[in-house]
């Protein structure tokens, strides 16, 4: 009996294992708990706390959300045209594309930078750049509109930018590929003895925030990837991350992982000025596009220039030194005591957190391993000040608190690691769905952090919404950092990649902005003053339309005698008066976009007709009652008709 | 009662059939960017992904680390497994028609000889595939290596690595206990009991039951303290009870739990409970089994409940969180007598 118990046992136990193994699902992770809700919403016609301006990645664009809600409150086209608001379709805009590749009318926005007074936001502009086409854009955050873009020679990809030092002196731009400089037909199997990567320092004009490139230092030609500059003790200074201190030119990611220290260059931008005033540049020949969109006379001017400063740093020695930075660094932060320096190496196991007092003392004694290209490299233990040990896998980026802790995102273990500045410890995790790239705290980048929350630029969001397809959002995690534990409170999704964004408090900017146009400002040439001076004028096949636009009719609305072959310009300007009445423009067969033409405001649209016939024109944007009624007709003739141009409005008999 | 051992033997080989349409073994890997999860079933003469790409996607991830890819047909093992089953099918069949008991025992020694030179080579492939790695690699962390476990979970890197017998090799071990079983049954001369067979079928099903009382995450700033009625706000304190009828009371801290148990203890009710579970105060929300947790008793936590003694998943973990001397550390055992005595006394 005993025996047959035992046997029975076996076979039970074996058949029980069948369903042992077949293991249990598990559920959702990263579910919100208790009254999350209520500390992410914004009641109707409330305002949110705060402006988040996040980056549009390869959309080019920049996007305005309110935080806490995480709603999307416009898109700002910077880099590529946007047919919603006409840009870079219309007359007026379209110089604001221009480089010396030609009218580029996209490019990849990665990193927005708010512009500073005394190391914090004062809400002036926001800058942001182009990493394709090197650019940088310059935003009026009182229209919320591009207003300036400059391109930037002999830089290859403009990924360390446009990071800004504490009062705006400049932004910078470091180049992402090192290529020939002067660029050159030469073979890529050269690159380490041709190769270089420029650092720009973009001199921005205090009162007008017009741009100009002041200098740039021609570096080793590594892959120049983040910046940050110094503040308070280290303003002057500014740092860059880098990596592929090899040198490769071919499957770099393996053949550039393969130095345990790459580097964080310090710049000294003083000192730079120095040596600029002392004349120890070279002037380079280049070419490249500055594009300023005039507020007066509401139109863009694209300028190609063609001289740039350059600094070499073997002929200038005290301008730049390398601190080696573990595995590939990233993130390349500076707290708001400005004494701190964090790296992010993406492939290492700590963060390192340099001393910028370590730094200049290690200069002083003259703590260098070796030299590169004329640059120094400081002894690694005698500028570190600390190793944050485990905070997680691949950091990437770091942001600040008000608190004195610091917050690193964690791209491969997908987290965010909070730690403190004074002991370098590990205080708390909180994992990102997906993949987390950058973060932003509000006010994360300054001297005087808003702290509050962290968001979290995620760059994969998988079962996080509902599924569109191969291609889905990205998404931004809004986490609460005020207490102990940070705690998530909301996701949302976002515009194409946000690779970095910036949040300033709403009140700093709100009450500065625009409401419209004043039309006594408006110095465009082809502007109308009012209804009656609406007219057409012929010059060969150039036709002008002189037209306005009030609520709820176009003047004129009936055109005749234009031709097949003419080149016609519709001028619209928009009468209205008022906050938030703009009239839209579109007529059937343009071949760029419609015009959304704000209160107040003269924008262009060429239209080339090429068949004979009668096209109509309507309001694209529902301005009132009779929105459905604004509307009108061009008849188009023969090339070689002879019907006079005519036209008519409601006023005109 | 020879017809017995024939018939399991016929079964203990026919089970073997279902080894060329059902995973042998499965090594599942979680990663936070991987809510889909991602894995490889490892069967008879191939290695495939849980879904369609996941052996490209697993390969492509490795070549960070610098793991050679895993190619099926360049393993050797995958061609001749076909054959080794179908011998064993053939010589079972064979045993189980000549039945005589040192046959069926040769058969059984065999198929656990062969069973474990699988499960060493499984292990041979798996040192090779985590040790050989490019030196080149873009990712290396000295003294890291990536061998997935044979039987078990590890993590590696962010990769929680699972492996475990899939139904595959869970009826090849049937097929073994049944062969075992057969052995023992030619001795056998008693008839069995009616019982005993109403058990062989029950038993499968309860032990199928017992898997689903599972604990339930706690609603925080939602749920009450099934103990003292209080919310269970703070989301490193918290501790649920699960009963074997799936059943779950949930506690803002472990003192209430270990209350509640003891209550019940006293009614007799103890048996009830199926699991007891704690927070994590490591990772808030976390659920851990509460039997097998580490607990610090220390006056620089504060609870809920003011008893003041935080859970940790390993020891590690706990040791690191002690604060002062005067903090004790507790296991599930220590814990319970403490709050008995202490707390609750």
């Amino acid at each position: 009996m005993k025996k047959s118990l035992f046997i029975y046992v076996l076979i039970i136990i074996s058949i029980s294992m069948i369903f042992l193994f077949w293991g249990c699902p598990s559920s959702k992770q990263g579910a919100v708990s208790g009254d999350v809700a209520s500390k992410v919403y914004v009641p109707p016609g409330e305002y949110d706390e705060f402006y988040g301006f996040f980056s549009g990645g390869f959309s080019g664009q920049l996007a305005v959300y309110g935080i806490p809600s995480g709603r999307l409150f416009r898109v700002i086209p910077v880099f590529s045209q946007d047919p919603e608001k006409g840009w870079g379709y219309s007359e007026e805009t379209k110089p604001m594309l221009m480089t010396s590749h030609g009218f580029i009318p996209w490019d990849d926005a990665h990193h927005p930078e708010l512009s500073q007074t005394d190391g914090m936001a004062d809400g002036r502009w926001i800058f942001i750049n182009g990493n394709n086409t090197p650019r940088i854009a310059r935003i009026d955050l009182t229209t919320f509109r591009t207003v300036e873009i400059i391109e930037l020679p002999n830089s290859a990809g403009n990924h360390s930018s446009p990071f800004g030092t504490e009062n705006t002196e400049y932004v910078v731009a470091g180049t992402r590929f090192s290529i020939p400089i002067p660029n050159e037909d030469i073979s890529i199997n050269e690159y380490k003895d041709k190769f270089k990567g420029a650092i720009s320092f973009v001199k921005v004009d205090n009162k007008t925030g017009r741009m100009d490139i002041a200098f740039q230092v021609l570096m080793p030609g590594f892959d120049y990837d983040l910046a940050r500059a110094g503040k308070g003790k280290s303003h002057g200074w500014c740092f860059f991350s880098m990596y592929n201190s090899e040198q490769a030119n071919t499957i770099k990611e393996v053949n550039a992982s393969q130095n345990d220290k790459d580097f964080i260059a310090a710049i000294n931008w003083k000192k730079a000025e120095e040596y600029i005033a002392q004349k120890k540049f070279k002037e380079f020949d280049v070419q490249y596009a500055h594009n300023v969109f005039n507020e007066e006379t509401q139109t863009a001017t694209s300028t190609m220039k063609n001289k740039v400063k350059v600094l070499i740093p073997e002929e200038c020695p005290g301008l730049v030194y390398f601190m080696p930075t573990p595995k590939s660094p990233h993130g390349c932060d500076v707290d708001p005591t400005g004494e701190y320096i964090v790296g992010g190496g993406k492939l290492a196991a700590t963060i390192p957190v340099f001393s910028y007092s370590k730094m200049i003392k290690a200069i002083e004694d003259k703590k260098i391993d070796k030299t590169i290209d004329g640059v120094p490299v400081l002894n690694y233990d005698a500028v570190i000040a600390g190793e944050v040990q485990e905070p997680g896998l691949g950091p990437l980026h770091t942001e600040f608190d008000d608190q004195g802790n610091a917050y690193t995102s964690m791209f491969v273990s997908s987290e965010i690691t909070k730690w403190s500045l004074k002991d370098f410890k590990v205080i708390d995790k909180i994992p990102t769905y997906y993949s987390i790239g950058h973060l932003l705290i509000p006010g994360g980048n300054t001297k005087k952090p808003y702290g509050k929350y962290v968001i979290a630029l995620n760059k994969i969001t998988k079962d996080r919404y509902l599924p569109t397809g191969p291609e889905l959002t990205q998404s931004a995690q809004l986490i609460d950092i005020s207490g102990d534990k940070m705690k998530l409170l909301l996701d949302f999704p976002t515009i194409g990649e946000p690779h970095y964004g910036q949040a300033i408090a709403a009140s700093v900017i709100k009450d500065k902005s625009l409401k419209f146009y004043k039309m006594e400002n408006n110095k465009h040439p082809y502007k109308t003053s009012k209804e009656e001076d609406t007219r057409i004028e012929r010059s060969g096949n150039v036709v002008r339309i002189y037209m306005t636009t009030i609520r709820s009719h176009f003047a004129p609305d009936n055109i005749e005698g234009i031709k097949v072959g003419d080149e016609v310009y519709f001028h619209i300007t928009n009468l209205e008066q008022d906050w938030d009445v703009p009239h839209g423009f579109a007529i059937k067969g343009a071949e760029n976009s419609e015009l959304l033409i704000m209160p107040g405001e003269t924008l262009t649209l060429k239209w080339l007709p090429k068949k004979p016939g009668v096209y109509p024109f309507y309001c694209t944007d529902f301005c009132s009652a009779l929105h459905q009624e604004m509307q009108g007709y061009v008849r188009v003739s023969p090339a070689n008709s002879q019907i006079k141009l005519a036209w008519n409005t409601q006023n005109k008999k | 009662m020879q017809n017995i051992t024939r018939l399991i033997m016929i079964i203990a080989s026919l089970i073997l059939l279902g080894l060329y349409f059902l995973p042998i073994w499965n090594i599942s890997l979680e990663a936070p960017q991987f809510p889909e999860g991602l894995g490889l079933y490892i069967n008879i003469s191939s290695i495939e992904g849980h879904k369609e790409n996941d052996l490209s996607s697993i390969n492509n991830l490795n070549h960070y680390i610098g793991m050679k890819k895993i190619e099926p047909d360049s393993i050797p093992e995958l061609k001749v497994m076909p054959f080794i089953v179908a011998f064993f099918i053939a010589f079972g069949l064979f045993t189980a028609y000549v039945n005589k008991k040192w046959l069926t025992a040769t058969w059984v020694v065999l198929l656990l000889i062969v069973s474990f030179v699988g499960i060493y080579d499984f292990y041979l492939w798996g040192y090779d595939y985590g040790h050989n790695l490019d030196p080149k690699a873009i990712i290396k962390i000295p003294g890291q290596s990536y061998q997935p476990p044979v039987f078990g979970t590890k993590q590696l890197l962010n990769f929680t690595a699972h492996s475990f017998p899939a139904a595959g090799g869970i009826l090849l071990g049937v097929s073994l206990v049944l062969g075992i079983a057969s052995i023992f049954l030619f001795k056998k001369t008693e008839p069995k009991s009616n019982n005993l067979n109403l058990m062989l079928f029950l038993l499968p099903l309860l032990i199928l039951f017992s898997c689903n009382p599972e604990p339930k995450s706690i609603e925080f700033g939602f749920d009450n303290c099934h103990k003292c009625g209080m919310t269970i706000a703070d989301e490193r304190w918290g501790a649920e009870i699960v009963t074997h009828k799936g059943k779950v009371f949930k506690f803002d801290a472990v003192e209430c739990m270990v209350a509640f148990y003891l209550d019940e203890k006293k009614l007799n009710r103890e048996n009830e409970i199926h699991s007891f579970w704690t927070i994590n105060y490591l990772k808030p929300k976390e659920l851990i089994d509460a039997t097998k947790a580490f607990y610090l008793k220390s006056s620089e936590y504060q609870s809920p409940m003011a008893f003041n003694a935080p859970s940790f998943k390993t020891r590690e973990e706990r040791d690191k969180s002690i604060k002062t001397d005067k903090d004790i550390p507790l296991d599930w055992t220590s814990l319970v007598e403490m709050i008995k005595k202490d707390w609750i006394d």
